[in-house]
């Protein structure tokens, strides 16, 4: 114990110093130690006790970095809030409402890689999500049009941490609860940087290549998260091409499942989106995370050493053809591109097919493009024709306020949540920016 | 607590299974980026590499231990049809050695490891006493097996 | 001069002051003379004129009543008088003024005063600024005691002061009265719209205030976006977090120049002044949260000589 008046407390005010002398923990048991603190029994300890640092392994940073922990012990539990239901995500009365997400559901969300390590889903006890406006508005209008068997083609777009990505979690829950296949491409960049392996595709003209070990694993994925769905439905095409021993009424699991070897990956996943493709199959949801990186030329390079353009790859060609309205989709399907601002080098064909794309939602005269700038991308165009663009705007009061008193049940909001702070803390969020909340809420706790 | 890692694919686990790969009968572990091992024969440089790799859809980050055997007997093959490692250093050296046994003036300046190009000699000649000697890039490759 | 402080005056008796312009006993301590010149000697004046001038003679007050007092005689040029007794001390402009602020003193000490915070706030000038003005180099101290006086003249109350009490006090007034510089009073326009201009560091900013939700755009964009750092948010709206009024106001704030944190403290300055617009009650508690004060410091400029402003080169003795 330092005397009363030593430098280190006049230099740090302490609570311990207000307190009576006899609950003044002492060093030299470490067990009386206020549960407050640990740098008592961290002081305790000898030197030659300590372990020797070891430098982690090779991938071990990286899966460090990109890990998803989506429960925390230590955080307190919210008790009171319900569980999400299909019926909430379209129900305008349920905005500004927070939901847990099933178990099984976020089992499913997490197989097919929806929540980001961005995300700070560490912070809480279980994994909960607010019913936003945009949420209800958007699922809404897209539920509804699935039902009558149309194909939503969308791009969400929006500032940066507005919730782009969020809504795309909320879409793919919705999907799930609704029973649809769902497939997701977690980040778009994966595709193109030339960080996976690539082969050509024989027999393809244009040249087409395809992602073997990438595609195997979001097959598997894709198969482990749908596998109540795709379990129920029976193969109707022939698949003489694919390896092992099919027999005919082999489920569509059994279809996903049927290779582990990279090299068939492209041809099974192509036959199970034919199968998906048959009339009365489930509907399909594909969303793709990150959709600015794939409308340019990858960093691929073919066999004659030119640069593959990202629609010659078959995963993104898929992707941007059902987006651009060329796949017919007899079920009814959602095509969600997710646009990305945090990585995003601004590529001015993308804007310009976006902007017509929402003057033609207003219904207002398509703006010309610009007649000197002659890199623009046909390819881009083309992907991009017709989507609907939802921008993804920030949140209400109500909603910040919601999702605050949701913080501070969780304990990693320190302050009382009035109007008052909610108010102050909608602002400096640059009107009520998600993302934005969250930093200057939750900055001190963010891992 | 769950911690899901994000990985394209498993290097480590390809690595344990192939303990050596053999590239043109040179012994290389299969950690090694393809490219590295492409750029360790003399005569391949980062081009010539890039474009074999694109040759066989070899993307960058590759290594050796998940390219599967075919692409490895392919790219034995295509080694084996260039004039690479010895062959390509021979022609280097014979050059010289031409020089040299003319008796030239640039023959003179390899042989004392000075500047051939009438470059002055006051400073900087680092490059020139590295490069230019008669046994240009070495001796015979001595690696592995 | 220090004579005149302690009322020794020499030269009062053939000055024609205050005291002595409207009495005529005083004049009897004047001394015999004959005729008195009036003509000055204009330092300033060409001098070519003297030579030719006739002085015109008038005959004083005090001789005898017999004596013609219309009668003016043409005499040839004697010799010129200045027109001041002071003009042969070292401070004649300075002396004359004292005097007659000494005087009117005197002369009112009778009136009736006010006490000194009633009294209408006056710019007077400094030691150095009345030296600037007349020229001379007055003495400090002589200066204090002629202020005093002065001061006290100003006290008189304003329905009873003199003009010639005025006049005398003339000389030690600035010419512009700042105290009665009333700031203009900031409309709020037909929108509701109130509008605050501040500026720190090499930054402006303009801030138009309306009444609203706590909405605030900066050049057109949300608060995050127009700074990255939140410390620089909470700074450019400190003054309505601190009052309180962040969820009653709207802002759109143009700014410009500087970096972020200049940009944003002249934002929070430019808010807190149109905040005072719409609450002029507002503005001590903004003084206190320090949104009020502009703060001068500026990027100090580089000397020759100099690596920096003030950093010297490294210099060894040979």
């Amino acid at each position: 114990m330092a005397a009363a008046n030593c430098w280190r407390c006049l230099g740090r005010p302490s609570t311990q110093r207000l307190l009576a002398p006899s609950s003044i923990p002492s060093f030299k048991n470490p067990t009386s130690v206020a549960a407050f603190t640990t740098s008592a029994t961290f002081l305790a300890k000898d030197d030659n006790q300590e372990r020797p640092i070891e430098a982690p392994g090779p991938g071990e940073r990286k899966a460090f970095r990109k890990r998803i922990q989506l429960s925390n012990d230590n955080a307190l539990k919210v008790s009171g809030l319900s569980e999400l239901e299909a019926q909430q995500l379209v129900d305008p009365t349920a905005v500004g409402q927070m939901a847990s997400l099933p178990t099984g559901l976020v089992d499913q969300l997490r197989t097919i890689e929806a929540f980001k390590p961005t995300q700070n889903w560490g912070l809480f006890r279980s994994p909960h999500m607010l019913v936003r406006k945009d949420t209800v508005d958007f699922l809404g209008d897209m539920t509804k049009r699935i039902a009558n068997k149309e194909t939503v083609r969308t791009v969400i777009e929006g500032e940066r941490g507005v919730g782009k990505s969020m809504l795309g979690l909320q879409t793919m829950a919705a999907g799930f609860m609704n029973k649809m296949v769902v497939i997701n491409i977690p980040e778009a960049q994966d595709l193109v940087e030339a960080r996976t392996d690539y082969s050509y595709i024989p027999r393809t003209t244009p040249e087409q290549f395809s992602h073997p070990s990438y595609i195997l694993k979001l097959l598997q994925a894709l198969r482990s998260a749908n596998e109540e769905v795709l379990s129920k439905e029976i193969i109707k095409l022939e698949h003489i091409h694919l390896p092992g021993n099919l027999s005919r009424n082999a489920s569509l699991a059994t279809l996903a499942n049927v290779t582990k070897e990279p090299e068939f990956a492209w041809p099974v996943f192509n036959a199970l989106w034919q199968e998906l493709l048959q009339p009365g199959r489930p509907p399909i949801m594909f969303t793709l995370d990150g959709l600015s990186h794939i409308m340019r030329i990858s960093d691929y390079r073919s066999p004659s050493f030119n640069l593959i353009h990202a629609h010659d790859f078959a995963l993104t060609r898929l992707f941007v053809e059902a987006l651009g309205g060329k796949t017919h989709f007899p079920n009814g399907a959602a095509i969600v591109g997710v646009m990305t601002k945090g990585n995003w080098l601004k590529d001015k064909s993308v804007e310009k097919a976006l902007e017509q794309a929402r003057a033609a939602q207003a219904e207002l005269p398509i703006p010309e493009r610009d007649a000197y700038y002659s890199k623009y991308d046909e390819r881009v165009f083309e992907a991009l024709k017709g989507v609907e663009v939802f921008d993804v705007k920030s949140i209400s009061k109500l909603e910040a306020r919601s999702l605050m008193e949701y913080w501070a049940a969780s304990g990693v909001l320190r302050m009382r949540v009035d109007e008052k702070t909610v108010s102050e803390r909608w602002t400096l969020a640059g009107n009520g920016v998600l993302g934005e909340l969250e930093r200057v809420s939750l900055y001190v706790s963010r891992l | 607590m769950v911690i899901t890692t994000y990985d394209g694919y498993d290097l480590q686990k390809t690595s344990l299974t192939i303990l050596q790969v053999f590239v043109l009968g040179i012994n290389f572990h299969p950690q090694k980026l393809v490219k590295k091992t492409l750029e360790s024969f003399y005569s391949l440089g980062p081009q010539t590499s890039a474009r074999i790799m694109a040759k066989y859809t070899i993307h960058p980050l590759a290594r050796l231990g998940t390219l599967p055997v075919k692409t490895v007997t392919s790219l034995t093959a295509e080694l084996s049809t260039m004039t690479i490692d010895n062959d390509a250093r021979r022609i280097v050296q014979d050059n010289i050695k031409r020089l040299r046994d003319m008796g030239s003036y640039r023959g003179r300046r390899h042989a004392m490891g000075l500047p051939v190009r009438g470059q002055q000699t006051r400073n900087q000649i680092v490059t020139a006493r590295k490069l230019n000697v008669l046994d240009r890039g070495g001796g015979d490759r001595i690696r592995g097996t | 001069m220090s004579s005149l402080r302690t009322g020794v005056r020499c030269l009062r008796d053939i000055r024609q002051t205050a005291t002595t312009a409207t009495s005529n006993a005083s004049l009897a301590y004047r001394p015999k003379q004959a005729f008195r010149a009036t003509r000055s000697i204009a330092t300033t004046a060409p001098r070519s004129a003297g030579e030719t001038t006739t002085t015109q003679i008038i005959p004083s007050d005090v001789e005898p009543v017999g004596q013609d007092s219309s009668a003016t005689v043409q005499i040839p040029y004697v010799r010129a008088v200045p027109i001041s007794p002071s003009y042969f001390s070292r401070k004649p402009v300075f002396n004359d003024a004292f005097v007659v602020v000494q005087d009117l003193a005197r002369k009112y000490a009778r009136l009736p005063i006010i006490p000194k915070d009633k009294v209408t706030p006056t710019a007077w000038r400094t030691k150095e600024q009345y030296r600037l003005a007349i020229g001379e180099h007055a003495k400090g101290r002589d200066y204090a005691t002629c202020m005093k006086l002065a001061k006290r003249l100003n006290q008189i109350h304003p329905d009873l002061m003199p003009e010639e009490v005025k006049a005398g006090l003339l000389p030690f007034k600035r010419e512009v009265n700042y105290y009665l510089n009333r700031p203009k009073i900031q409309p709020i326009d037909q929108y509701g719209r109130s509008h605050g201009v501040g500026k720190r560091k090499s930054s402006t900013a303009r801030a138009w205030v309306v009444e609203g939700a706590g909405e605030v755009l900066v050049n057109g964009k949300p608060l995050s976006e127009a700074f990255g750092r939140v410390h620089d948010r909470e700074s450019a709206v400190w003054g309505m977090k601190l009052t309180e009024r962040l969820d009653k106001y709207n802002v759109w704030a143009m700014v410009e120049g500087g970096g972020t944190t200049g940009q944003a403290e002249a934002l929070a300055l430019a808010i807190a002044k149109a905040l005072c617009v719409h609450e002029p009650a507002l503005r001590n508690p903004l003084r206190r949260a320090g949104c009020i004060t502009r703060d001068p410091r500026k990027v100090e400029r580089k000397k020759h000589g100099h690596v920096k402003a003030r950093k010297m080169p490294t210099w060894v003795k040979r």
